[in-house]
């Protein structure tokens, strides 16, 4: 019975497709958190009478064979990478971007990790950091007596002293991009790393060269659909249900055949 | 003598495929531009005795494709498309051969060129579709066109059967097809959606529950065939 087989990988299929989507629903308030899907595709086929073998002396030939398909099998899992809800919090040091791009973070082994989770905060030194105290690359230090800190679209950071009529520039923010950001590795704490599927960093300042632009003051939020997600989960659920049948019919028709006697 | 029992048999076999591929439509249900596929079956007549009462067996003989559109999603990912009409798009198969599939949720290699969700390249006009490593905001037009900022890049190889049960699946949601597909008159493109699969639960459980109780009813001929059977052989020994 190849039914039995082809069932459970429906169900395992399934199982898959509800843990992306539980996580989806899990990350809902994260911000610059990233939805996923899971992409499934049909198995290999197993051909019984080829289409197109003959079917005569004369011949003809047969129109349609008959293949049997093995069940579905998961093709991968894929980050949609549209822009995520802003909103706006006040608070000088959180970032939002609009449009294309990641923050680059250095990490404290060396390496460079790319974020769209801009809440960030200001270390004993007064340089930008995450939330995780890692620093936010280009290095950008805010001197201990400035009153405010203002970022413009374009990424520069423009600080403003008591007693000093013109605000002073200080540093420039800059964004990476990827040839392909499906590809890049998430690595948890909203974090992404680069891999060859995504190709190597191309880097910019804010507002150029297609990039995206900075809000000051506001965060991006996931964008998770959660009427779509809610929806998404029960028809997996229901699925899974009836991949389970196929398992118990299935069942229940070798149970027939060995009362056969 | 025991051609009864080999008529049930025969349809039992039939009812098992009939199960395989109904499965196969079950597991493929949320399986993006899937084509659910239906069981044919044909009686197959032989004449042991050359008399007049022929046998009528059943032989499961082929299958053909359900070639309704399947649901479609909206995803708003520029990379999606759903075709709208009876086409498929042309992807490079492993092998180096064309395939073909409904299954429009492509994504970028980092070297820029499209792959379907089993990274098979995706074909256009002049080949495999690269697009340039910088591109952003590309948008498909409904003929396929594919541009970016700067203007059209490449064309999405949409091409359409005169029948579609000649494509042959695949696997990975494609098909192969001796016969090359022709310009498409009725097909258009829609970027941001998905299609889904095809196959119709309600359609398939209560095939399903039929497959069951048919099963169930060949299994009770051959039981009293079997019953027939030894009752005639006790009979015949008391004489």
């Amino acid at each position: 019975m190849r039914s039995l087989d082809i069932g459970s990988t429906g169900m395992l299929a399934q199982q898959l497709n509800v843990d992306v989507l539980s996580n989806n629903i899990a990350n809902m308030s994260t911000t610059g958190f990233k939805q996923s899907r899971a992409a499934f595709h049909d198995l290999l086929y197993q051909n019984i009478n080829r289409p197109g073998s003959s079917s005569s002396d004369s011949g003809t030939t047969l129109p349609s064979g008959l293949q049997v398909g093995l069940g579905a099998k998961a093709a991968g899992v894929y980050r949609i990478h549209t822009q995520g809800t802003v909103k706006v919090t006040g608070n000088e040091l959180d970032m939002a971007i609009k449009g294309d791009g990641f923050f680059q973070i250095d990490m404290p082994d060396g390496t460079s990790t790319y974020t769209r989770d801009g809440s960030f905060q200001m270390n004993e030194n007064g340089e930008i950091v995450t939330i995780d105290g890692y620093t936010v690359s280009p290095s950008i230090s805010i001197p201990d007596d400035a009153v405010s800190i203002d970022v413009n679209s374009q990424g520069e950071v423009i600080v403003a002293f008591t007693g000093q009529a013109a605000p002073q520039t200080i540093g420039q923010l800059q964004l990476a991009d990827f040839a392909n950001p499906a590809g890049l590795e998430a690595i948890g704490n909203n974090m992404y790393m680069e891999t060859s599927a995504s190709g190597s960093p191309s880097t910019s300042s804010p507002g150029q060269n297609q990039f995206g632009t900075i809000e000051q003051g506001a965060l991006e939020e996931s964008n998770v659909n959660v009427v779509s997600a809610m929806t998404q989960l029960i028809t997996a659920q229901r699925a899974y249900e009836m991949n389970s049948n196929v398992i118990s019919t299935s069942d229940e028709m070798l149970q027939a055949l060995t009362q056969l006697r | 003598m025991e051609n009864s029992i080999y008529i049930g048999l025969s349809r039992q076999i039939a009812l098992q495929t009939n199960m395989d591929i109904v499965a196969n439509n079950i597991a493929n249900m949320n399986t993006s531009g899937f084509r659910g596929q239906n069981p044919v079956f044909e009686e197959y007549i032989s004449n042991p005795t050359n008399g007049d009462d022929p046998l009528s067996f059943v032989s499961d003989y082929g299958q053909y494709q359900m070639s309704d559109p399947g649901p479609l999603r909206q995803t708003g990912n520029e990379l999606d498309v759903a075709l709208v009409g009876d086409g498929f798009i042309s992807v490079q198969m492993p092998d180096g051969g064309t395939g073909y599939t409904r299954d429009g949720s492509f994504h970028l290699r980092s070297d820029g060129t499209l792959v379907t969700s089993s990274d098979m390249p995706v074909m256009g006009d002049g080949g495999i579709i690269v697009l340039p490593t910088d591109s952003a905001h590309i948008s498909i037009d409904e003929n396929g066109v594919i541009s970016d900022n700067d203007g059209p890049v490449s064309k999405l190889g949409v091409v359409e059967f005169a029948n579609i049960q000649t494509l042959e699946p695949a696997g990975h949601n494609a098909y192969t097809c001796p016969e090359s597909g022709v310009e498409p008159k009725n097909t258009t493109v829609s970027q941001g959606f998905i299609e889904g699969s095809n196959v119709k639960p309600v359609t398939e459980m209560t095939r399903m529950i039929e497959i069951m109780r048919n099963f169930q009813s060949t299994q009770n001929i051959l039981k009293s065939e079997h019953d027939r059977m030894r009752e005639a052989v006790q009979k015949l020994t008391q004489m």
